[in-house]
């Protein structure tokens, strides 16, 4: 039982990483109509960021800082070079500049920070805390609030402000918007910026348990993109239980199944749920208009 | 000269010309080298041009069946030893093998569109490398499993012929490619191919034609695995060592990038690619500023990509077309603001 | 004989009917018109015999025998029942050629290994090539075969589209909306056009279309549709003189002048 209730926290831990990665990706493919391949590969620079300035001997939450900092500029370039150009092109023509972009990012990180891997401590440095036999380390307990805390933030802009209303807005009929008067420039721009900075906070806290390395966000990466799967494209809380889900479900699968072969057998599962629901597990099956 | 209208013509004597060459011309053995891997790329990329151009389909983990034709030649050879047509088996298998895990995948497709397609080909494509570092008793994890060069002809001579060197190898490439480059054509040119562009562009059209959308783009991923599957099979037995990591994201991305950058729908085109993506790293190690950026040719490529996308979406292979018509465009702009 | 029988076609997208309990039957041979303001269900009627939709009620019987719904999209075209669509879905980058010769997929012989060497299909990819022309002479637009189907004019592009309906020799045919898009001179021609294909090809032909001249000039029968409920049916003269089909269209108190 001990064990099990903590794989439950070590779930919930590494599923709310996946988890705000999922929802950017969600987002930015709301408004932008595309699926950011490259989120990872940002995140991983963004992590960089924050490396260098803490190898530089600055406090933590500098580094922290910076990396956020950095995330918003990356994010806002990014956009506006790559994708608004774009923005007319097909699905696939779309799905290929990201990937183009995937090895421009990951080449450039190379060549500037090398390939080795190196240490970031973790965010919350504490004694760990004992419940009932389960050990709960705090900057789980940390990761997990600042993922709940940044959800409940981002729910509240989408359904209650401007801001929100311009987005989905954007993301159900750009063309309309803009007639609205809705400034859909700033809006593409924002969200990019918002999923680059989800991304870059993920790939900081993840950082003490992979190391910073030019792979590092391969396996949270793809996590993500099958909890957006599975959440389903079509909403925002729908990316967010994913990952949650997928997390929980790949420690269980590692510790009572196999460790070996945990990600095939996760893989599997995604692919089992989207052959009986293609449009996942919260996506809305609806008849699309000929 | 009505023969070179036949582009299976021009196949075969370009490859007779292009596998005569080496024989009688001192080429290093790093060379060759290359030129093999632009003969096994070329072929992977056909197939997978089939998949993209074609079909329109994208699969963003088609190195696993590259490895997986790789992994399954070298364990036929090596069990094999050397009987009669023990490596025409293990390079057949090596297809068909790729070919019915193809079919599986092309099953899933037709269930998901776009962006879960990438997202499931992505997912199918890590989870296959990892079978690959698991499953040690077929692939030998992480210390690689090491392949023999080909003996061929052990039919018809004492100890067959063992293709050591890059040049004969060359031949044998050379021949594979030939036969998989007109297969295509043929079937791009016929019904199959009519079919597929269809199916890319106007499913609904497509279907109201009579294209069953459920047996052409099972067609076209399981044709691309087979091409792959192949590829895979001489890869092995020219590097003769494989491991694990040589089959992932990388390769994936490599190949699109070598079918887009050529060509998309275009045999031509995936040539091209192929070439382009073995060429770069080479000319980089030239350049004296540029050998010291490590991975340089992983930015260049994906640069390269973003721009022939964004502006020459039809590849190398027609840019002669495309810069013609800009410089027309141009001629004509200056005619009429003179008049 | 009816060639196409609905009944009590019933569809729904998301909460709104959009066909709600329609019946109507087609005579073989004859040319039979859909009617009806903008949004009332034309279009998806149509999509339903494709079979693009699959409807929540009703029974559609083709050539007496032959349940619709118990087949797949790409089944259609092989019992006999073709189309257009309403905003020319030609394969954008296809040649004339290629664009009608698709329209007999299912007709062109030569599996997977004969395409694969080539030679034993060669007749075959004659043939298919030889009724593309000559399709192309019946509509009149010879010559320009190895073109880019999308780079033609719009007029063009509807004939191409009608000729690759046309080329499976389809017992039934249905045309969405033909005359969109056309000046009064090109819907003469077209209205000659459809008169002249049923003649020639002995086909049936079932149209959707707002241009009355068009439709009062060709169709033997017609059906009026009004959210997605058939408000009337029988000749053009019947239905001129239908009030509900005068008020659907202009109101109350109005009449219709064709």
């Amino acid at each position: 039982m001990v064990e099990f209730l903590q794989n439950i926290v070590a779930g919930l831990e590494t599923g709310s990483l996946y988890a705000l990665a999922a929802l950017g990706l969600v987002l930015i493919f709301r408004t932008s109509d595309v699926i950011n391949f490259a989120q990872g590969e940002m995140a991983m620079f963004s992590s960089f960021i924050a490396l260098t300035i803490w190898q530089k001997h600055m406090p933590y939450y500098i580094a922290f800082l910076g990396a956020i900092i950095f995330a918003i500029a990356f994010g806002f370039l990014i956009e506006r070079i790559f994708i608004r150009p774009a923005a007319k092109a097909s699905l696939v023509s779309k799905m290929i500049i990201t990937l183009g972009l995937i090895m421009i990012i990951n080449g450039l990180a190379s060549a500037i920070f090398s390939t080795d891997s190196h240490y970031l401590r973790k965010a919350v440095v504490l004694p760990n805390i004992k419940l009932g036999g389960v050990v709960i380390q705090p900057n789980a307990l940390f990761i997990i609030a600042v993922t709940i805390f940044i959800m409940a933030v981002l729910f509240y802009l989408i359904k209650n402000t401007m801001f929100g209303i311009a987005l989905r807005a954007t993301a159900q009929n750009e063309k309309t918007a803009k007639l609205m008067g809705i400034p859909v420039s700033k809006v593409y721009s924002l969200s990019w910026i918002i999923a680059t900075v989800l991304g870059a906070i993920a790939g900081v806290l993840i950082a003490p348990t992979t190391n910073v390395s030019t792979t590092m966000m391969m396996e949270v990466h793809l996590k993500s993109f099958i909890a957006a799967v599975l959440g389903g494209f079509g909403s925002f809380i729908g990316p967010v239980v994913g990952g949650f889900i997928i997390g929980i479900f790949d420690n269980l699968v590692g510790y009572y199944l196999s460790l070996q072969w945990k990600t095939v057998i996760v893989y599997g599962l995604l692919i089992l749920i989207l052959i009986v629901k293609p449009t996942g597990l919260f996506g809305k099956a609806h008849r699309k208009k000929v | 000269m009505a023969i070179f209208k036949n582009k299976a013509m021009i196949y075969i004597i370009g490859g007779i010309v292009a596998a005569s060459i080496p024989q009688f011309l001192e080429i290093g053995r790093s060379t060759m080298t290359m030129l093999n891997m632009v003969v096994i790329y070329s072929i992977i990329a056909i197939g997978f041009n089939i998949l993209l151009g074609y079909a329109g389909q994208i699969s963003l983990g088609h190195a696993a069946f590259m490895g997986i034709g790789a992994y399954v030649s070298a364990n036929i050879t090596a069990a094999l030893g050397d009987i009669p047509f023990s490596f025409t088996l293990s390079l057949l298998l090596a297809g068909v093998i790729p070919m019915l895990i193809g079919l599986l995948l092309g099953l899933v497709a037709l269930r998901l569109e776009g962006h879960y397609l990438a997202i499931a080909t992505l997912g199918f494509g890590v989870a296959v490398q990892q079978v690959f570092k698991e499953w040690i008793g077929f692939t030998n994890g992480f210390s690689g499993l090491s392949s023999s060069y080909p003996r061929v002809f052990t039919l018809f001579t004492e100890n067959g012929y063992l293709l050591k060197d890059r040049e004969d190898y060359f031949i044998l490439s050379i021949s594979v490619f030939v036969i998989l480059a007109i297969l295509a054509q043929n079937i791009l040119k016929a019904k199959t191919g009519r079919a597929l562009i269809a199916m890319r562009d106007g499913e609904h059209a497509a279907q109201a034609m009579g294209v069953s959308l459920f047996k052409y783009k099972l067609i076209a991923f399981a044709l691309s695995a087979f091409y792959a599957g192949i590829a895979g099979s001489l890869y092995v037995h020219l590097i003769r060592y494989t491991e694990p990591n040589q089959w992932g994201i990388d390769l994936s991305l490599n190949l699109l990038a070598m079918v887009v950058i050529g060509g998309l729908a275009s045999i031509e085109g995936s040539i091209l690619g192929a070439a382009f993506i073995v060429l770069i790293p080479e000319f980089i190690k030239e350049v004296p500023f540029l050998e010291n950026i490590k991975n340089f040719s992983s930015i260049l490529t994906g640069l390269s990509l973003i721009l022939v996308i964004m502006f020459f979406p039809h590849g190398l292979a027609r840019i002669g077309s495309q810069i013609k018509l800009l410089l027309l465009n141009r001629k004509n702009k200056t005619k009429t603001n003179g008049a | 004989m009816s060639i196409l029988k609905v009944e009590n076609l019933a569809i729904s997208f998301g909460g709104l009917k959009a066909i709600d309990d329609l019946s109507f039957t087609v005579e073989e041979n004859s040319i039979f018109a859909l009617i009806g303001p903008n949004g009332a269900g034309k279009t998806t009627i149509f999509n339903c015999l494709s079979r693009f939709y699959t409807p929540d009620q009703g029974r559609i019987t083709f050539r007496g025998n032959i349940d619709l719904l118990k087949l797949k999209v790409h089944q259609v075209i092989g019992v006999g029942l073709s189309r257009t669509f309403q905003n020319v879905e030609l394969f954008k980058n296809m040649t004339v050629l290629d664009n009608l010769i698709v329209g007999q997929h299912q007709q062109t012989k030569g599996g997977f290994f004969a395409q694969s060497l080539a030679f034993p299909i060669k007749k075959e990819e004659m043939r298919i090539r030889e009724k593309a022309l000559e399709i192309m002479d019946f509509l009149g637009i010879a010559g320009i075969d190895q073109q880019l189907g999308t780079a033609q004019p719009y007029g063009t592009q509807k004939l191409i589209e009608l000729g690759r309906a046309l080329i499976s020799e389809p017992k039934l045919i249905i045309l969405d909306e033909p005359a969109a898009g056309m000046n009064d001179v090109e819907t003469k021609e077209l209205a000659k056009l459809i008169k002249r294909i049923r003649q020639e090809f002995s086909v049936t032909i079932l149209l959707v279309e707002h241009d009355m001249g068009l439709v009062m000039d060709v169709s033997d029968k017609i059906a009026a549709i009004n959210f997605g409920k058939k408000i009337a049916e029988g000749t053009k003269e019947e239905i001129q003189n239908n009030p509900a089909v005068q008020e659907a269209y202009l109101g109350k108190g109005a009449e219709v002048n064709a």
